[in-house]
Order: C-alpha cells, then structure tokens, then sequence
C-alpha cells in the first residue's frame, strides 16, 4: 500500500512565500503574510462572477459551469468544459475540453484543446518554467514547489 | 506513376529563403525562411528549421521555430519541440506537452473563416513578439 505524503508544499498566491501543510489541509493561513489560503480543488458547476477564483489545487469548471472573473490562478492545473472568461494563471496543464469557450489571457506549462473548443482571443503564453525563464515570460505559480518537493524527497520534515 | 497532388515541396536544411512563398500541396521547411508564406495546403516545419514569416495555410505542423503571425484554416499543430512567437488563429489547435506558443490565439471554425476572409488583418496587427506583460499574476 502507498503511503501518504507526510506534508504538500504549497506556494501562497497572495506573498508567493512556501509553506509546508498537511495533505489532508483545506484552507489554511499563510504564516508568513497571515490571508486565508485555499488548498483544495475548486469544482464550478454553475454560473459564478467574481474578482478573483484562486486555489493551490486544481480548478474544474463543468459543462454547465462558467467563470467570469479578473484572474483565475490555479497551481496544479485548470480543466475548463464549460466556459471561462478570465486572465488565467496555472502552475499546472490546462485542459479546455470540446465544447468549452474560452477568452482571456493564459499562463501555463502546457495546453490541452480539443476539437470544437472555442479560443475567443487572449496572449497565451505556453511555456514551461525553464523555457519561460529563458524566453523572460512570466512566472508560473507553484512551480518552485515542484522543484523544492523534488529536492527534499526522502528527506525528514 | 507519382500523384503530382501528393507531392511535397522540400526546402533544404542548408537554405536560406527571403520574400514570399506559396504552393497548393505540401512544403516541408528544414532550412531558414523569411518573408510571407500563403499556402492552400499543408506547411510543415521540420525540427531545427526557422521560419520568420506571416503563414496563411490549410494545415500547418510545427516542429521547429516560428516567429510571426500564423493563420490555420484546417488545423495547427505545434509539436513538443515546436517553439512559436506570433499571433495565432485556427479552427482547431493541437499544442502537445512541451510546445512553447507566446501570442494572442484565437480558434474555433468562426474564427479561422473570419481569418480567411480579411488575412491582411493578421499582417497589421501585432509583430511576431508581442510583449510578455499581460498575463502576471495578481
């Protein structure tokens, strides 16, 4: 049987700073600037406006589910089905399924788009973060934790 | 006998092109191209080739370099070791882990039709390297 990861390390969106959480943590307030943090996976199933949809986890938004909102930040990756309408930022892939419309900008590693999906316009920028760095894009969220969980492996908290 | 529908246009690795291209069937581009291509088929880019021109193409695959604006009234496909700086427009758009793509995209079948009619509207707008300062997170 697979152990559980004693701890995740997120990345906080508000101050950028890592912190280590247990796995099985929610919400959580970052130590550092002290603003609430969500570590779950958000799941969208109907219409929400908003300022902003962050998450350290995943975001789904489903068929019937659509987002509009200023930014829309998830670290691990973000699979639209519905529609979204929001300057996207993502630490991890992003899936825009068949039938699903997406306008607005995109900063993520990789991209998924499936026949029939409906791109609106937006500055896409589709890099991984070392090809990023290199071509001076924007940061993505949450990638120095990939690097950092890589490091520490094996190691005792 | 050869189909003279399935034959491919093949330029060189060790060739270097400026001005303007178009075919109806298939070119492949190993070597260097500057300037404007407008094709009614399929263009691909092999890997380690540089393409710095304004495409307008049926189907286009990348493998290699392009930068400038691209418009796919088929299909576009960026492989893993595809790098791309340019507009984009398409019906449909494959980007396979890996592919870097930095530009405005717009796809779905409305928009590569919209695209086709008014083409000149891709040369106008935006240089292939548009400035990374839209998206940064809050």
């Amino acid at each position: 049987m697979g152990k559980q990861a004693r701890y995740r390390q997120v990345q906080c969106y508000h101050c950028r700073s890592q912190v280590e959480v247990s796995p099985r943590a929610m919400t959580m307030t970052c130590p550092r600037c002290h603003k609430r943090l969500q570590l779950e996976d958000v799941v969208v199933k109907a219409a929400q406006g908003l300022t902003k949809l962050q998450t350290c986890g995943r975001i789904l938004i489903e068929k019937k589910g659509s987002v509009r909102a200023d930014l829309v930040e998830a670290h691990e990756g973000i699979e639209v089905l519905g529609a979204i309408r929001a300057k996207v930022v993502s630490g991890g892939p992003v899936l825009i399924g068949e039938k699903a419309k997406w306008h607005g900008d995109c900063r993520a590693p990789s991209v998924r788009i499936g026949d029939g999906a409906k791109i609106e316009g937006g500055y896409f920028e589709i890099a991984s973060f070392e090809q990023g760095q290199a071509m001076g894009l924007s940061e993505l969220p949450g990638v120095y934790l990939t690097e950092d969980r890589t490091d520490t492996t094996g190691e005792d908290p | 006998m050869a189909d003279p529908t399935n034959q491919t246009t093949v330029i060189g690795p060790d060739t270097r092109i400026k001005g303007e291209m178009s075919f109806d069937n298939t070119a492949q581009l190993l070597g260097t191209f500057e300037g404007k291509i407008s094709a009614k088929g399929e263009l691909k880019v092999a890997k380690g080739a540089t393409c710095a021109a304004e495409v307008e193409a049926g189907k286009v695959t990348i493998d290699g370099t392009v930068n400038g604006n691209m418009v796919g009234r088929d299909r576009v496909q960026l492989s893993s070791s595809a790098q791309m700086r340019g507009d984009l427009v398409a019906a449909k758009l494959v980007v396979e882990e890996g592919a870097v793509f930095v530009g405005h995209c717009t796809v779905g079948p409305d928009a590569a039709k919209h695209a086709g009619n008014k083409s000149g509207s891709m040369t106008e707008s935006k240089s292939g390297a548009p400035s990374p300062t839209t998206v940064r997170p809050g």
